[in-house]
């Protein structure tokens, strides 16, 4: 009987041991994730753009679901710049509005 | 009963106040960024002092245009929106301006006799002109710079983009090309009127301002006309590269 109950604690024990591992595993990979994401969606400036590869080797089973995650990344970094575009814009505008103060305003 | 109805009031109308507050602020500080103060000097025929300071007061404003413009280039040079290159043709603008105005104002308020000091102060205007020349082009070399770079990048996405719609469903092919089509032929509208823009930028000068006002004013309508149909054409391609990408997401 003991050693019955002394071969089931050890199971037990080894049983919650391989749970804490695999538990740290996940929250280890977890963390890898969420920082690569975070990387991603501060990536809109245009030098980060170029690093953008189209046509990076992926890898057989992963081909479309690669090219359209990069479609994507790129089209959020595109709508980012032409929120930039639009600003440099506004600016001309601000410009021609303020442009009548070299006209004739001499004491 | 009237007093709590009154009581319950409160937060909606102070909510509104808000609101309206918030509206009117919104519209204001824009219009007002670029404002100056806009106060005519009006000085007698013989106070130097007052040609000194009034002088003083314009080139002050004309020097915190310029910095702001300064402060705008690097920022897009940070964001890497526009090259070193081309910064450095904007700033070297910049700095030229900048210095020309100090030495300006080192001269005006060396002056003894206000003759003198009268004709630093129209120079500042008729020199110069940072108002109405100097900043107008400045923007709109900034705007075409981050244009050419953005039609690039843009460019550059059209081999993945056909890799990925050719990878699309059979249904969905004609209506991925139709604004693929699109994406290119705005594309290259944009292309077609950067030379034509480039060509306009030397002819506006505080020069052609002051004794060729006509030419100067067809070439920056002429100039506006191409940077207008430039933003048109990559709002355009901006717009289709996001349906390309929102179709392909939902398949």
């Amino acid at each position: 009987m003991t050693s019955i109950t002394q071969s089931r604690q050890r199971s037990a024990w080894l049983l919650l041991l391989i749970a804490l591992v695999l538990s740290l595993s996940l929250v280890a990979c977890g963390q890898q994730v969420n920082a690569s994401d975070t990387n991603a969606s501060n990536s809109n400036t245009f030098s980060q753009q170029q690093q953008y590869q189209p046509n990076q080797p992926a890898h057989s089973s992963n081909v479309n679901a690669n090219s359209d995650t990069n479609l994507q990344s790129a089209d959020q970094q595109v709508q980012s710049i032409m929120g930039q575009l639009e600003s440099a814009r506004n600016d001309v505008n601000s410009s021609n509005a303020a442009s009548s103060q070299d006209n004739g305003q001499q004491p | 009963m009237k007093l709590l109805t009154r009581l319950r009031h409160i937060p909606q109308r102070f909510a509104t106040f808000t609101i309206l507050s918030i509206v009117a602020l919104g519209i204001l500080v824009p219009s007002t960024a670029f404002a100056a103060t806009n106060s005519t000097h009006t000085c007698a025929p013989t106070d130097t002092q007052c040609f000194i300071s009034a002088g003083d007061q314009f080139i002050a404003l004309r020097q915190t245009a310029l910095t702001t413009l300064s402060g705008k280039v690097t920022a897009r040079e940070n964001q890497h929106l526009i090259s070193s290159d081309q910064s450095n043709v904007l700033q070297s603008d910049i700095s030229t301006n900048q210095s020309g105005l100090a030495a300006l104002k080192s001269k005006l308020d060396a002056e003894t006799n206000p003759q003198g000091a009268r004709q630093d102060v129209v120079n500042i205007f008729f020199q110069f002109r940072i108002f109405a020349v100097v900043l107008p082009r400045d923007y709109r070399r900034l705007y075409l710079d981050i244009a050419v770079n953005v039609d690039i990048k843009l460019r550059s996405l059209g081999p993945s983009v056909q890799q990925a719609i050719n990878k699309a469903p059979a249904g969905e092919q004609a209506q991925l090309n139709t604004l693929f089509s699109d994406y290119k032929n705005q594309l290259s509208t944009a292309e077609s009127q950067f030379d034509l823009a480039q060509a306009d930028f030397p002819a506006l000068t505080p020069a052609n301002f002051n004794y060729n006002r006509s030419t100067y004013q067809t070439t920056l309508s002429n100039l506006d006309t191409a940077e207008h149909t430039i933003h048109t054409a990559l709002k355009q391609a901006g717009n289709d590269l996001h349906q390309i990408a929102q179709i392909l997401k939902g398949k």
